[in-house]
């Protein structure tokens, strides 16, 4: 398994998007605008990945459930134009796709679930969230398995 | 034309026996998803004063509606620094949302079971909307929608009544 193949595979159909305004990724020097719209992306795990069945001798497909968020932060009264172009992107980019990394893990996203939480302090916000699914082929120790 | 079949009532008795056997499957399947649901869901959340992991309340027929105190058995320390699941409060906390699961009836499967979680920090910890701009808003969690996720997978994957 390797999450950084995950990772590169996401960030760079990420960095294909043009949002139009800037988006925040962890751990990347980021200037939030004073009062202009942003954007926030995670990509979130921590489910146990669940093992699909056999992929020939010693080896098995598992699948791990992870979501990508895409959150954008609007100043209240300025609309909501640009995170709602932003999300339609998101979605345009993510949704209902079938990816390949280059450990060879397929990924599955799902549909894009929008969440419109309350205003907080001033700032408008808008969430899209895509669930998505990676299938790898592990292989099993069979020797270990059955001491 | 027809067909005659003889012992009608031995096949009767045994479609009821299969149809109760496999009621009983999947009585026990359905709980193995809400445990397996509860402990997601638990181990996915961070504690700070244990009211979000206080508020996970199973319940069947009707979602819960009362909203539990954090128990304070100490402080609740520095718990930006810890890893998930070393927090101090989190053990008391975590058990005393054990009892509304344990009281759960499983027997008949053909009922809606719900967890509900009226912490009043839930939806930022899921979202990651705190504390928002101008400071920088934590990551979201993703507990309900992560564990949503893997459940929907693992019945698509596995089923409900094998």
């Amino acid at each position: 398994m390797s999450i950084e193949s995950q990772r590169v595979l996401i960030t760079t159909a990420m960095n294909r998007i043009n949002f139009g305004l800037p988006i925040r990724y962890a751990n990347i020097p980021f200037k939030q605008p004073d009062n202009g719209a942003y954007g926030e992306f995670f990509i979130m795990g921590g489910a146990e990945p669940i093992a699909l069945g056999g992929a020939g001798y010693g080896k098995i497909i598992e699948r791990s459930v992870q979501m990508i968020q895409l959150t954008m932060w609007v100043p209240e009264g300025s609309g909501t134009k640009p995170a709602t172009q932003g999300l339609d992107a998101f979605r345009k980019a993510f949704a209902y796709k079938i990816g390949r990394d280059s450990e060879q893990c397929v990924y599955h996203f799902k549909g894009m679930q929008e969440l419109n939480p309350s205003v907080r302090d001033n700032w408008s916000c808008l969430i899209g969230r895509i669930a998505f699914t990676r299938d790898e082929i592990q292989n099993v120790d069979i020797a270990a398995s059955i001491v | 034309m027809g067909a005659v079949i003889p012992n009608l009532d031995e096949v009767f008795a045994q479609i009821a026996k299969d149809i109760e056997a496999l009621e009983a499957r999947m009585a026990k399947n359905i709980q193995a998803l809400v445990l397996d649901a509860d402990k997601h869901l638990k181990a996915l959340t961070p504690v700070y004063t244990g009211s979000a992991v206080r508020n996970y309340i199973w319940t069947v027929g009707e979602p819960n509606a009362v909203t539990y105190d954090a128990i304070e058995d100490g402080p609740t320390g520095r718990t930006n620094s810890m890893a998930l699941g070393q927090e101090p409060r989190r053990a008391a906390n975590e058990t005393a949302a054990m009892a509304s699961l344990l009281a759960i009836d499983f027997s008949n499967p053909f009922q809606t079971f719900y967890c509900t979680n009226l912490s009043p920090d839930i939806e930022g910890l899921e979202l990651g909307l705190l504390p928002g701009p101008p400071l920088s808003s934590r990551s979201p969690n993703g507990m309900f929608g992560i564990t949503e996720a893997y459940l929907e997978a693992k019945v698509a994957s596995k089923g409900i009544t094998s």
